[in-house]
C-alpha cells in the first residue's frame, strides 16, 4: 500500500524539493501552497499524513488553523510540523493542537524526514494490530516504553512524547546510568540541531514526567556534557 | 581638584562684595559734598548776619564795638550762682575760670623794680540780679593794713575804682581796712590829688580776707550806680614804714576819665536781632574786635526727636529691618563714624573765642573752620565772616553748627549701604546658590542618565522623559534622548536584524540543501568529481546555517537563560571532566594546566551553561595563544566568592577595546580563521555570567605577556 501525504508548504522550490524527494522514497505526495487548497483536498478526501508548514502565505499561523481542522476530521492521523519558527511558544502550541512530531526547517531535513515519517507509518500500523506479547518493551524502574507503538508509560500512566522526545528518552532508557553526550542524544534522535535544542528538548521530556510525577528527577545532567538515565 | 558647579557659581556670587565698595564711595562723595554744602551755606549765613547787624545804623555804635582796648576794657560775665561775700571764691565759679590775670603788662605806676611776687592778681566782674559783683584774689609778699586811727587810707595795700555814672560823670573810689572783714568804699575827691576821702560809701559793700599768699576782696555795687565805663586799679604797698605805693596795676588809671574802660556785657538787642535769624541746630555768635564773645544765640544741640512710632504701626518689613538693623549694629560700628549726639552746647560767655580764623575775620577774610569741643567730642564747624562798619571791621560773625548731621548722613548711607549690600549678598547668592544647585542637579541627572543610558549587559535603554526646558541643558536632555532613541533603534535593528536575518534564511538554506540532496539521490553513482562539488556545497550550506544558528543562540540568549533550571553542582569535578572530555579532544594540540583547587567547589547555577561559557573562554583563549604554551584554568573560593581565571599567553588587549570587547559584535581577531567569528563569543559569556549573578573581566598580564579573563561568582551558600 502507497501511503498519501499531504504536503503544505508556501514555498515552491521547497515544496518541490520535498515532494519529489518524499516520492522518490515511494510515497505519494499531495502538494499545497496554502490552507484553503489544502482544506479543501483534505474534507474530499483524507491524506495517511500531513506535513505541514506554520507560516502559510498571508497566514501567520495558517498551520495552526489547518492542524485543528485537520484533527477534527481525523483523530488519530499523523501530523508533523515542518517549519522556520523555532520557538518554544510555537513548538508548544503545535503539539497541544494533537501534532506528533515539531521539526525545523534546515539542511539536513531531508537527512532525517524519511526516516521519521517511515517510522511513524510503523507506529500506525502497530497501534491498528492487537498488542502482541513479543513487542519489545524497554523497562527501566518506573518506567516502560513499548518500542512499536513507541508508547512510554511511568508508574502506568502514559506520557505522550514527539518523535524526538521519544527517541532521546529511548536512547536514555535503553541504557541507564550511561552518559549519552548530546552527539549522540542526536544520533539516536534522527535530528541535527545545536546543544541548545537537545537541552531544550530534555527539559520538555522532563517537564512532561513531572507534569506526571513531581518528584521525578531519573534524567540526570552530567555536567554540561551530557545526560544519564538514573533511577 | 575637582570644584563643582555650585563651589563656582558661590564664589563667583562673592563678588556682590563689591557693592558695599560701590557704596562707601558713594557715602564719601556725599559726605564732601554735603560738608561743601554745609560750608557755603555757613558761610552765607555768617555773611547774612553780618550784613543784618551792619545795616542796623548805630546799632553797634550803641553797642559799643567801636575803639575797644583789649587791656582797659571789662566784661561783665552772667553769674549763674548767688554771691555771697564772704571772702571765699567757690560761688564764682565756674565763671571764675575766665577771670583774667593781672601782672606786670598791666602795671599803671610803678617804683622801682617790679617782682611778680610783690603783686599779681586774678580779678572778674560779673553781674547778677541788681548789682555787679567784682573778685580780686592778690598774690602780695607783703599785706600791709591800714593803721585804725589813720584816714590816709591810701598809705595801706587798697584797691582804687573808677566808676564813670551813668550822667557821665567820673566817681573814684577806695577801698582799703585796717583788718580783714567787711569793707566799704571810700568815696575820693574829684580832684586826684587829694587823697583823703570825702564820704564812706556804704552802697559799695564787700569783705577783705586774708589768704595764705595774699588777701581777696569781694565787692558788691548796685548797677543804678555804674555807667558804661569803669576801671580799677590794685595799689601795692610794701613798706609800712613809709607806706609809698610800691606798684599799681590795673586796667586803667581810675583818676582820668578818659582812660577808663568800656563796661561790656552780652547784647540783649543783638541777641534779638540774631533770634530772629536763627537756623536750626547752630549757634551765632558775635565776635568784637578783642575777639570777645558779645551775643550768642541758638544751641549746637538737636531739639528732642520725636516720639517714635508705635511699634503695632511698624510693618513686617520694617521689623525685618530693624531687626538686620539689630543683628548688624556691630558690624555697622566697623565703617561708620561714631559721635556723640548729647552734648552740652557750651555757654556762650564773654570771653575769648579762640577758634582759629577768628583773627583774620577781624581783619577782614571770611573763612571756614572746624574745631571739637573737647577730646572726643562733637565737631563743630565754624562759618566766620568780619563785621564791618563803614569800611572797618568791628567784629566778626561766627556761625556754628555741629557736624554731626553730616555724620549721621554719612553713617545712614553706609549704613543702608550695607545692609543693601547684606541683603542683596544673601539674596544674590541664596538665588545663585539655588541657580546652581538646580543646574548642577540637573546635569547630575542628565549625566546620571546618560551613565545609565546602556545597562551593564549592554542593553540600551531609553526610558528618559526629555526635558521640556527650553535651555541649553534642555536642548542637550532631548540631544542625548534623540541620540539614545536612535542609538537603541540600531541596536535594537540589529538585534533583531539577526533573528530575522537567520529565520529569512533558513527556507531558502533549506531549499538549497533539499536541492542538492535531491541532485545526489537523481544521479546513480555520479562521478567522483561531482560528488565532491555536492559535497563541498553542502558543507558550505551547513556552514551557513551554523553561523546563522549561533547568531540566533547569541541573540536569544537572555530568554533562553531565564527558562534554564539552575542546580547546585560540584565545578571542581565539572571542570575536570570537560576538560577531560571537551576541550582537551577539540583541541589536541594545546595544552591545559587545570590549577585544582582541591576540594569540593559547588555553584548554583546551570551546568550546561557554565560549560558554554568556559567553552567560549577557552575557546578564545586558543585562538589567541602563542604555540607552544599552555592555557591555565584558576579555580578557588574565599568565603564569599568564587574566583575562575582563563589564563593564556600572547598578544594583549589593547586599552580602548577592552572595554567593549563583551559587547556584541565586536572582535578582536585581525586573522582569518577556518571557523567562523561574529564577535559573539564574549558577549555570550558576559550575559550567562551576569545571569549567574557573577562579573566577567579581563586584564592584561601584568608582564605583558598575555591575557587573563576573571570571573566571579557568588558561591552556592550565599545565594
Amino acid at each position: 500500500m502507497v501511503y498519501t501525504i499531504a504536503l503544505v508548504e508556501d514555498d515552491d522550490m521547497l515544496r518541490a524539493n520535498y515532494t519529489q524527494a518524499l516520492e522518490r522514497e515511494g510515497y505519494r505526495v499531495d502538494s499545497f501552497a496554502n490552507r484553503p487548497e489544502a482544506q479543501a483536498a483534505f474534507c474530499a478526501r483524507l491524506p495517511d499524513m500531513a506535513i505541514l508548514d506554520v507560516m502559510l502565505q498571508d497566514e501567520k499561523e495558517g498551520g495552526f488553523e489547518l492542524c485543528r481542522q485537520l484533527r477534527q476530521l481525523s483523530p488519530t492521523i499523523p501530523i508533523i510540523f515542518l517549519t522556520a519558527r523555532d520557538s518554544d511558544l510555537d513548538r508548544v502550541s503545535g503539539l497541544r493542537l494533537g501534532a506528533w512530531d515539531y521539526l525545523t526547517k534546515n539542511t539536513t531535513t531531508l537527512d532525517f524526514l524519511p526516516v521519521r515519517i517511515s517510522s511513524l507509518f510503523k507506529m500506525v500500523e502497530s497501534l491498528q494490530k492487537t498488542p502482541d506479547v513479543q513487542d519489545s518493551v524497554v523497562q527501566s524502574g518506573d518506567l516502560r516504553i513499548i518500542e512499536e507503538r513507541k508508547q512510554v508509560f511511568w508508574k502506568e500512566r502514559q506520557l505522550n512524547l514527539t518523535l524526538t522526545e521519544y527517541w532521546l528518552l529511548l536512547a536514555l532508557a535503553r541504557r541507564p546510568g550511561h552518559v549519552k553526550s548530546h552527539d549522540q542524544l542526536m544520533e539516536s534522535a534522527n535530528v541535527v540541531v545545536t546543544n541548545n535544542a537537545i537541552t531544550a528538548h530534555i527539559r520538555r521530556i522532563r517537564d512532561k514526567f513531572q507534569e506526571l510525577d513531581p518528584e521525578f528527577d531519573a534524567i540526570r545532567t552530567e555536567y554540561g556534557m551530557g545526560y544519564r538515565w538514573q533511577i | 581638584m575637582r570644584f563643582s558647579l555650585r563651589l563656582k557659581l558661590t564664589l563667583v556670587s562673592l563678588l556682590l562684595l563689591i557693592i558695599p565698595l560701590i557704596g562707601f564711595r558713594f557715602s564719601e562723595i556725599i559726605t564732601r559734598d554735603l560738608v561743601e554744602s554745609r560750608k557755603e551755606t555757613l558761610l552765607f549765613s555768617a555773611r547774612a548776619v553780618a550784613s543784618a547787624l551792619a545795616g542796623r545804623t548805630g546799632l553797634l555804635d550803641q553797642e559799643l564795638f567801636h575803639s575797644l582796648n583789649q587791656s582797659r576794657d571789662l566784661y561783665l560775665f552772667q553769674l549763674t550762682n548767688q554771691i555771697r561775700l564772704n571772702g571765699k571764691s567757690d560761688d564764682w565759679l565756674p565763671q571764675l575760670l575766665e577771670a583774667e590775670e593781672f601782672a606786670g603788662e598791666h602795671l599803671l605806676r610803678i617804683a622801682g623794680p617790679y617782682t611778680r611776687q610783690s603783686l599779681h592778681f586774678k580779678h572778674m566782674l560779673g553781674v547778677r540780679g541788681e548789682y555787679i559783683y567784682a573778685i580780686f584774689m592778690v598774690t602780695d609778699d607783703k599785706v600791709v593794713y591800714r593803721p585804725p586811727e589813720s584816714l590816709g587810707i591810701d598809705k595801706a595795700d587798697h584797691l582804687q575804682i573808677g566808676i564813670e555814672d551813668q550822667n557821665g560823670t567820673l566817681h573814684r573810689y577806695l577801698v582799703s581796712t585796717t583788718k580783714p572783714g567787711w569793707v566799704n568804699g571810700f568815696r575820693m575827691p574829684e580832684d586826684p590829688a587829694e587823697s583823703l576821702p570825702v564820704l564812706l560809701e556804704r552802697r559799695i559793700q564787700g569783705v577783705w580776707s586774708e589768704t595764705e599768699d595774699g588777701y581777696i576782696i569781694e565787692l558788691r555795687i548796685p548797677r543804678d550806680l555804674i555807667g558804661d565805663r569803669f576801671a580799677f586799679a590794685i595799689a601795692d604797698v610794701d613798706d609800712s614804714t613809709t607806706r609809698e605805693i610800691t606798684n599799681l596795676i590795673g586796667t586803667a588809671n581810675p583818676e582820668t576819665p578818659e582812660k577808663l574802660g568800656w563796661l561790656l556785657s552780652p547784647s540783649k538787642t543783638i541777641e534779638s536781632i540774631l533770634q530772629s535769624l536763627d537756623r536750626p541746630q547752630s549757634r551765632i555768635l558775635i565776635v568784637d574786635s578783642n575777639q570777645r564773645i558779645r551775643a550768642s544765640f541758638g544751641s549746637l544741640t538737636p531739639e528732642e526727636p520725636p516720639l517714635p512710632v508705635e511699634p503695632d504701626t511698624y510693618s513686617t518689613l520694617s521689623t525685618i529691618s530693624s531687626s538686620i538693623y539689630g543683628a548688624l549694629k556691630p558690624l555697622y560700628r566697623l565703617f561708620t563714624t561714631p559721635f556723640a549726639r548729647d552734648f552740652q552746647t557750651p555757654v556762650a560767655l564773654p570771653t575769648t573765642l579762640d577758634i582759629s580764623g577768628v583773627k583774620e575775620g577781624l581783619q577782614g577774610k571770611s573763612s571756614i573752620t572746624r574745631y571739637r569741643i573737647a577730646e572726643d567730642q562733637v565737631e563743630i564747624m565754624a562759618a566766620i565772616a568780619p563785621l564791618h562798619e563803614n569800611d572797618k571791621v568791628i567784629g566778626a560773625v561766627v556761625v556754628e553748627q555741629s557736624t554731626n548731621s553730616i555724620l549721621a548722613l554719612q553713617n545712614k548711607v553706609i549704613e543702608e549701604s550695607l545692609s543693601f549690600t547684606i541683603l542683596a549678598f544673601c539674596f544674590g547668592a541664596l538665588g545663585l546658590l539655588l541657580f546652581a544647585s538646580r543646574l548642577s542637579s540637573r546635569i547630575r541627572i542628565l549625566r546620571d542618565y546618560a551613565a545609565g543610558a546602556i545597562s551593564p549587559t549592554g542593553h540600551i535603554r531609553d526610558s528618559l522623559q526629555p526635558s521640556t526646558e527650553s535651555d541649553e541643558i534642555g536642548d542637550l536632555s532631548r540631544t542625548l534622548t534623540s541620540m539614545l532613541h536612535q542609538l537603541k533603534e540600531q541596536s535594537d535593528y540589529r538585534e533583531t536584524m539577526a533573528d530575522n536575518l537567520e529565520h529569512e534564511m533558513r527556507t531558502p538554506l533549506a531549499g538549497i540543501s533539499a536541492s542538492l540532496k535531491n541532485l545526489r539521490g537523481e544521479i546513480e553513482d555520479p562521478p567522483e568529481r561531482i560528488r565532491n562539488y555536492l559535497d563541498w556545497a553542502l558543507t558550505d550550506v551547513v556552514r551557513l546555517e551554523g553561523l546563522l544558528g549561533s547568531i540566533r543562540d547569541a541573540t536569544s540568549l537572555q530568554e533562553a537563560l531565564d527558562r534554564d533550571t539552575p542546580e547546585n553542582f560540584n565545578l571542581t569535578e565539572a571542570i575536570q571532566i570537560w576538560l577531560q572530555h571537551s576541550w582537551q579532544q577539540a583541541f589536541p594540540d594545546t595544552g591545559f594546566i587545570f590549577h585544582d583547587p582541591e576540594e569540593n567547589i559547588i555553584l548554583h547555577g546551570d551546568p550546561g551553561r557554565i560549560r558554554q561559557l568556559l567553552d567560549k573562554l577557552i575557546e578564545n583563549g586558543v585562538s589567541f595563544h602563542t604555540e607552544n604554551t599552555p592555557i591555565e584554568i584558576g579555580l578557588q573560593r574565599s568565603s564569599r566568592e568564587i574566583l575562575l581565571t582563563v589564563t593564556n599567553q600572547g598578544p594583549t588587549i589593547p586599552d580602548e577595546i577592552r572595554g567593549q570587547i563583551f559587547t556584541s559584535m565586536v572582535s578582536r581577531r585581525d586573522r582569518h580563521d577556518s571557523r567562523p567569528h561574529l564577535g559573539l563569543g564574549l558577549y555570550v559569556a558576559r550575559t550567562i555570567t551576569m545571569h549567574h549573578k557573577g562579573t566577567i573581566a579581563v586584564d592584561n598580564l601584568d608582564d605583558g605577556q598575555g591575557v587573563v579573563f576573571t570571573l566571579r561568582f557568588p558561591t552556592a551558600e550565599t545565594l
